[in-house]
């Protein structure tokens, strides 16, 4: 049999030793100063990064959370906050609604035609609920001295007239 | 302060009432073993932290269910191993990507490295590991430096001793040669 002319040695005593003696056991790779006492707690604190729970891990986490059901419930959740949003803001969508059509009319004429509108139903509840018997001097003079600004005796008079009150109420004013 | 055995160490993560402050001890007990042999592997100082960084965080995700079939060090250290290797070809692919060289870039890195201060023998030596195939690399860095033996590579490595000591003695003959022709 041919003898190999090149045989490998593998015994466990392979090594450079005798070519670089003197470096083995040796550390040459240094590192910054207290590099080892930190590294610890720069590990903690990348664990504690990396477990903080995400969408997509809660959802591993929660099996019975798939996206069939997630989905719909993250739709239901937004249009009823959309609506719960936009509810309380009817009444003054339908001033800003009136303020865009008629862009003319400034804040202060609106307000002030609003402020009418107001007073005027405030007057229209309170004339349907009086009696004949209330309409006494005290409570006309009153009705009187707190719109002289804007109504005259005469207008009350006509009006007082128009709504069939008694004659002799109206003999009084 | 007494230092404890990996098995009292695995014992105190899983039934102690602070993991953390085991996991702490564990990390500060291996760190220095396991930072050198990964320093040794991608030579790069902030890329030996990065690997390292994630060694820890892969045996933090994965020590609750380690099954004991191995030494602990063993089984951190073969993570640093894969770690490692796996490095060095996603190193390897983007160095292909921007045309640049895997081992002439670590050859720059070992040379501007201000946290080696090897003389030139060992600057020789270090250039002559660089150059090889990373698989061997690693076999030499664990034989020669760690002084590990055979058994234990195997183990580590999930390689057959006769094939650990035939990539060793390649690996020896690869730096005898770049040695004394430099």
């Amino acid at each position: 049999m041919k003898k190999d002319q090149n045989p490998v040695n593998l015994s466990d005593t392979d090594d450079i030793g005798n070519i670089l003696p003197a470096i083995k056991g040796l550390e040459h790779f240094k590192v910054p100063e207290t590099y080892f006492d930190q590294l610890p707690g720069r590990i903690h604190d990348r664990i504690g990064k990396e477990s903080m729970p995400g969408i997509l891990s809660l959802l591993k986490k929660m099996p019975y959370l798939k996206p069939r059901i997630v989905f719909p419930l993250a739709a239901a959740i937004i249009i009823i906050g959309g609506i719960l949003i936009f509810l309380p803001r009817t009444k003054d969508s339908n001033r800003d609604l009136v303020m865009k059509q008629d862009s003319s009319v400034n804040m202060e004429e609106y307000d002030e035609s609003y402020a009418t509108e107001a007073q005027f139903e405030e007057f229209s509840y309170a004339y349907q609920t009086l009696q004949d018997s209330d309409l006494t001097n005290e409570v006309i003079s009153g009705f009187i001295s707190q719109n002289e600004n804007s109504v005259s005796e005469q207008d009350i008079a006509e009006y007082l007239k128009d709504q069939d009150i008694d004659s002799d109420v109206l003999a009084e004013l | 302060m007494a230092e404890y055995s990996d098995e009292e160490l695995l014992k105190l993560f899983r039934n102690g009432e602070n993991p953390d402050y085991a996991f702490s001890l564990l990390v500060r007990k291996h760190q220095e073993r396991i930072y050198y042999f990964v320093r040794r592997m991608v030579v790069d100082h902030q890329d030996a932290d990065d690997v390292v960084q994630n060694v820890f965080i892969k045996v933090w995700k994965n020590l609750g269910s380690f099954r004991e079939d191995s030494k602990l060090f063993t089984w951190i250290y073969r993570i640093a191993v894969n770690e490692s290797l796996s490095f060095l070809k996603g190193k390897r692919l983007r160095s292909f990507l921007s045309f640049d060289d895997l081992e002439a870039g670590m050859l720059r890195s070992l040379n501007d490295d201000n946290y080696f201060d090897g003389d030139h023998a060992m600057k020789k030596l270090q250039e002559a590991i660089i150059r090889l195939p990373s698989k061997q690399k690693a076999v030499f860095n664990m034989r020669y430096f760690d002084e590990l033996n055979y058994e234990e590579m195997s183990a580590i490595l999930g390689t057959s001793v006769g094939a650990l000591k035939a990539s060793y003695h390649f690996a020896v003959k690869k730096i005898e040669e770049y040695v004394s022709s430099n």
